[in-house]
């Protein structure tokens, strides 16, 4: 059962918001979009910088780090390397994936979270990175889930 | 430390490619000084893969292997003394602790490289050393006459081969105590990552042997760039010379380095044979081409070591 009173971060390349360009890359991305749902409603959206993206490894956990302490509870990505994964499951984060297609926003994301359409992940989607430093990801990608 | 060790002997075999024939060569050193009555202690670094037992006929299921496992440091944290102040989270280059707010910090195992920097930075002393166990390493006494074998071991998926290879150098000045060697000949994992580096660091000599193909050329000028970082006294050994004619290239980076050539073994069918046995070639009481040419390497090492023949 999904959350209708919650706070969603959604990996993005742009600042702007709700109308941003979403991207695969969790732990390195630049930007998370912070939507916060009341009764199933938008009421406030927020966007902060991603200060793991630069990391010279663990950029996943980081980046975990920063959204629990945002307050979101609910992820909607892409490729969740196996750090990022273990992380967030640690930090009590909910990871949704969402259907692969180009041109999505960030709005529809949130109406298909809200519609209950979204597959939960609960294991790593993608291969562990290696960082820019020296990342030790080991991963084996399983694909992503079912739409 | 390193002065525990400095009456002994200690050559290195590497060389940058896989499959040159390092353990051959290491493995053959080894069992010939053993023969003319020095006491030598033969360490297989090769963490990742470590067979020189085989070439010596023995299994490390046997049952007089004495194995030791090696645990690495992990952090352990105690909820009674923590503050969670976060100081370890910030500190760990590797960002494998999460610590939220209002939460303990709590470890992303195989993320940590074991360095303790969050152990020195807790302000509170919650951190204490735990223990993962990421390989081991076997100890054959007597493998052949005057001949010891220490063996390193990494678990399948870790990662840090350089804390075995560590391991490995302080139980060499253990067993030193105790067995009084003349000769410590390490045998090196392929490449010139820092588990090598390690296993080169007490060299006095360090032999690369290659061959003569533009992989040889290429492995080889990276394991010797890293000697040259570490200043270490190092020859090449050529091996299979006569496989190709690509030998020019192989001389261009000896001396762009400013390296000798020491020598070169041609190949030679009964080298493959004893090998595909399980014997060391130079036991073969058989004249040959190839212990010809490995015979007249080992004089000139000996008088590089200053060895009394």
């Amino acid at each position: 059962m999904i959350n209708k009173n919650v706070k969603i971060a959604i990996p993005t390349t742009t600042s702007d918001g709700l109308n941003a360009q979403v991207t695969r890359r969790f732990g390195r991305c630049p930007f998370f979009a912070l939507v916060s749902v009341e009764n199933g409603e938008i009421n406030e959206v927020n966007v902060i910088e991603n200060s793991a993206s630069k990391a010279m490894g663990g950029a996943g956990p980081m980046a975990v780090q920063l959204i629990v302490g945002s307050g979101a509870t609910v992820v909607v990505g892409a490729d969740y390397g196996p750090n990022a994964i273990g992380a967030l499951n640690q930090g009590g984060v909910s990871s949704y994936g969402y259907p692969e297609d180009p041109n999505i926003t960030v709005k529809a994301i949130i109406d298909l979270y809200l519609q209950d359409k979204l597959p939960l992940i609960t294991t790593q989607t993608s291969a562990g990175h290696v960082g820019m430093g020296r990342g030790q990801g080991r991963g084996q990608g399983r694909g992503r889930g079912n739409f | 430390m390193t002065q525990i060790l400095s009456e002994v002997k200690k050559i290195s075999v590497t060389g940058g490619k896989g499959g040159t024939g390092k353990t051959l060569i290491a493995v053959n050193l080894a069992v010939y000084y053993a023969q003319l009555g020095y006491k030598i202690l033969l360490i297989d670094a090769d963490v990742e893969n470590p067979n020189s037992n085989i070439l010596l006929g023995k299994s490390l299921t046997d049952t007089d292997v004495k194995r030791a496992q090696i645990d690495m440091f992990v952090p352990q944290f105690s909820t009674d003394k923590c503050t969670k102040c976060g100081k370890c989270r910030d500190a760990c280059y590797r960002h494998a602790i999460l610590q939220f707010s209002d939460h303990f910090p709590s470890l992303m195992e195989p993320m940590c490289s074991g360095c303790t920097i969050c152990q020195r930075v807790c302000p509170t002393d919650a951190i204490s050393p735990g223990k993962r166990s990421i390989g081991s390493n076997y100890f054959i006494n007597n493998i052949s006459d005057n001949l010891d074998l220490l063996v390193g071991e990494l678990n399948p998926g870790e990662a840090m081969s350089v804390l075995i290879v560590e391991n490995l150098i302080e139980k060499s000045y253990e067993l030193h105590k105790e067995y009084s060697y003349d000769i410590i000949i390490t045998d090196t994992a392929p490449g010139a990552h820092c588990d090598v580096e390690k296993a080169l660091s007490l060299a006095d000599l360090t032999l690369c042997v290659t061959e003569p193909t533009p992989f040889g050329e290429h492995d080889l000028k990276r394991i010797l760039r890293l000697i040259q970082l570490s200043g270490q006294n190092a020859e090449i050994i050529l091996n299979r010379s006569t496989l190709t004619d690509y030998k020019e290239p192989i001389l261009k980076v000896a001396s762009d380095f400013n390296i000798k050539i020491l020598g070169e073994i041609p190949i030679d069918n009964i080298v493959i044979e004893d090998y595909a046995k399980g014997t060391p070639f130079i036991l073969d009481s058989r004249e040959f081409p190839a212990k010809q040419a490995f015979l007249s390497i080992l004089a000139i090492v000996e008088k590089k070591m200053k060895l009394e023949i």
